[in-house]
């Protein structure tokens, strides 16, 4: 071979063994950088591994502890996956059980559940869906279903869905809006005039009661400031206290002199109260109204006449005196002029004069005992010391000392009497009456007079009971009343029952008796406690 | 430039001319490398128009003639290393079509520090292309033997003119119609 030859081949091995290294550090480097690379590509295959799996059991969180149904199906309708609420939805025995929701739907739904999966299938959602379906143990419920699709790769593989039994909510709505009509029925017929209005005062709601008291139809009354309508200035100012009130959250009731439509004044009772919106804050209030006009004339008559009657009575109260007191001094002087007359003429009268003298005299006395009474009649209507406690036995003791009792006739109480409230002077007068009648018309050689008390709820019930000649039932309602004497003696005045009635009546009784003639009397009476 | 474009060029010249004939250029260029050349690594491209300016004086060979030729030889180093290119193809309109858009973006993928030319799509049909090569390097007779080559893989042939934009052939009008 020749030198050339030798040397050209040398310095070719030369390159090549050159190219060679370089190659091999190219190589070094290269495999070095790709060490790195796999590292650096596991440590990201590590970190989405994590990712994954922490977003995975995120998701399997939410699948599992999401309140409403959720479920995913295949495009036939098969169950895929279910948890535990929507199994318990759907009354299957547990999340693990088969089923298809094409098998709950009704036959009448199957129109418009087909319609709307379609239309799911082409816009890849559905919301507020609403359906009946029949579950695994045929009862019928009323599901409402978000609904979206699962694509795998562009082509829909399945459907996810969250599902909400709203079968009571339903009920509860429908029962809501009976409820409401019947509200309305109520307000709309009821015969009270019925006002809602917001916190500045205008009129959101009137029924038809309202627009007939205020005399202006609903259209021109919705939107109008109440006050504005139907109220003077002064008025107006009440009116916004009370609704101040109302605003704090107090109901309350209250009396209203309005203007209606005519100009007419109108007086209404308001019975109002706040209203509030779901959040508890008062946001107006309602009124329920009462035309009160008719009876408020009533009233006011009937004050008057009080008054007129009141002023009438002290006429006559007076009167009864000036009267009594005028005719008593006319008496006293015919008395003693009679008394002189028969001085005078002491000796000269024959038996029949001296017997008209005394009837005079007897007459006189009973003209006065009349005038007394009269006058004991007519003060009974003025309150003197009234509601004091009045010991009955202390009473009772004190007749018996003070009144004449002959000795054929006993007086007794058989029970305990009670202390009262009362006028001491007038409850005197009023068993004095009593036993006073007992003892005048007693016609028995053993008379006896018994005082007799029981407790009733509000009041005592007392009895005085004779065994006297009695009373005919015919007479029993008239002997109450003033001037009404069935026997004319000279002590009977006619007035002493009416004032014993009277009493009786002043103390908020009632005053009855049961009599028969020839055997005796018993009065009862009531006083209250 | 690419290392296989050198090793594979120094391949063939020693196949057409003899081991003495590589020797003489490497020699002859004076070449930074040395002319030692390995496929995975990169270098100048000065280095290649030395070497093929000294064998076109060696041989008497236009250099674009050599380009050719080199060009011919390094489709097949192609065929051989990436079969896959091929097969994404039956058509070498499409192929042609799709140099810009495609190999060579697939082609820096691999090769992340390629300097490569473009090939701008000016006009297609099903049978005719125009595409205007640009490339400071000027090796437009190269991109013309590998297309002769891909008109040839895909067993048909055709007339493809060149048509220089400008004078130093950094930019050439390819016009190519399929026969």
């Amino acid at each position: 071979m020749s030198q050339d030859r030798i040397d050209i081949l040398e310095r070719a091995l030369k390159r090549e063994k050159k190219a060679r290294k370089a190659a091999e550090k190219i190589l070094e480097q290269k495999s070095t950088e790709l060490y790195y690379s796999k590292k650096k590509i596991e440590e990201l295959y590590k970190e989405v591994e994590s990712e994954l799996t922490k977003t995975d059991s995120q998701l399997q969180g939410v699948f599992e502890n999401i309140v409403d149904a959720y479920v995913i199906i295949d495009i036939a309708g098969n169950i895929l996956k279910m948890n535990a609420t929507a199994a318990h939805l759907f009354d299957f025995e547990s999340d693990k059980s088969d089923g298809n929701l094409m098998n709950m739907v009704l036959p009448e739904d199957i129109d418009y559940v087909s319609q709307s999966f379609k239309s799911l299938q082409k816009e890849g959602s559905i919301k507020d869906f609403k359906i009946n379906i029949k579950t695994n143990k045929n009862d019928i419920k009323l599901v409402h279903v978000n609904a979206s699709i699962i694509y795998d790769k562009g082509i829909a593989v399945a459907a996810q869905g969250i599902l909400r039994d709203i079968t009571q909510d339903n009920k509860y709505q429908k029962s809501l809006e009976a409820e409401r009509e019947k509200y309305r029925a109520i307000t709309a017929n009821m015969n009270l005039g019925l006002l809602e209005v917001n916190n500045d005062d205008e009129i959101l709601l009137c029924n038809s009661s309202f627009c007939e008291m205020s005399g202006y139809a609903q259209d021109e009354l919705l939107g109008k400031v109440a006050s504005d309508l139907f109220l003077d200035s002064e008025v107006a100012e009440i009116i916004k206290n009370e609704n101040l009130k109302r605003q704090k959250g107090d109901s309350n009731s209250y009396e209203l002199k309005i203007k209606n439509k005519l100009g007419e004044i109108r007086y209404w009772l308001v019975s109002g109260a706040p209203n509030y919106n779901l959040e508890g804050k008062v946001i107006g209030s309602i009124g329920i109204h009462l035309d009160i006009t008719a009876f408020k004339k009533l009233q006011e008559q009937k004050e008057k006449l009080l008054i007129d009657l009141e002023k009438s009575n002290n006429e006559l109260h007076e009167y009864a005196h000036v009267v009594s007191h005028d005719l008593k001094s006319p008496l006293r002087s015919i008395n003693a002029l009679v008394s002189w007359l028969k001085e005078d003429n002491f000796g000269k009268l024959d038996e029949i004069s001296l017997k008209n003298f005394g009837l005079i005299e007897s007459t006189l006395e009973k003209m006065e005992q009349l005038i007394s009474n009269i006058l004991s009649y007519s003060s009974l209507g003025e309150e003197t010391q009234s509601n004091q406690p009045v010991n009955l036995n202390d009473v009772l003791l004190e007749i018996k000392e003070t009144i004449y009792l002959p000795e054929h006739i006993s007086l007794k109480a058989n029970t305990e009497l009670p202390i009262i409230n009362g006028d001491k002077t007038k409850l005197e007068q009023l068993f004095q009456n009593l036993i006073g009648n007992a003892i005048k018309y007693c016609d028995k050689a053993e008379g006896f007079i018994e005082v007799n008390c029981r407790e009733l709820d509000q009041h005592y019930e007392f009895s005085v009971k004779d065994n006297g000649i009695g009373i005919e039932e015919k007479h029993h309602e008239k002997i109450f009343k003033i001037f009404n004497y069935l026997n004319k003696s000279k002590d009977s005045s006619g007035i002493g029952l009416s004032i014993v009635k009277k009493i009786v009546d002043l103390h908020e009784g009632d005053l009855w008796l049961e009599s028969s003639l020839g055997t005796g009397s018993t009065f009862f009476f009531t006083l209250k406690k | 430039m690419k290392g296989i474009v050198f090793t594979e060029f120094l391949d063939l010249v020693e196949d057409k001319f003899g081991i003495e004939m590589v020797d003489r250029i490497i020699e002859q260029s004076e070449l930074q490398s040395g002319g030692a050349y390995t496929s995975v690594g990169t270098y100048d491209f000065s280095e290649m128009l030395k070497l093929l300016k000294n064998l076109s004086s060696n041989t008497g060979i236009a250099i674009d003639d050599l380009l050719l030729v080199y060009a011919e030889h390094f489709f097949s180093v192609l065929e051989k290393s990436y079969p896959l290119f091929f097969e994404m193809y039956s058509d070498p309109i499409e192929m042609l079509a799709s140099i810009e858009n495609h190999i060579h973006v697939e082609v820096i993928k691999i090769y992340p520090d390629a300097e490569l030319p473009t090939f701008e799509l000016v006009e297609k049909t099903d049978d005719s292309l125009i595409m205007i090569y640009k490339s400071s390097r000027a090796m437009h007779h190269f991109g013309l033997g590998l297309m002769n080559k891909t008109f040839q893989h895909f067993n048909t042939t055709a007339s493809i003119v060149l048509e220089k934009i400008k004078n130093d052939g950094t930019e050439v009008k390819f016009i190519i119609n399929k026969n």
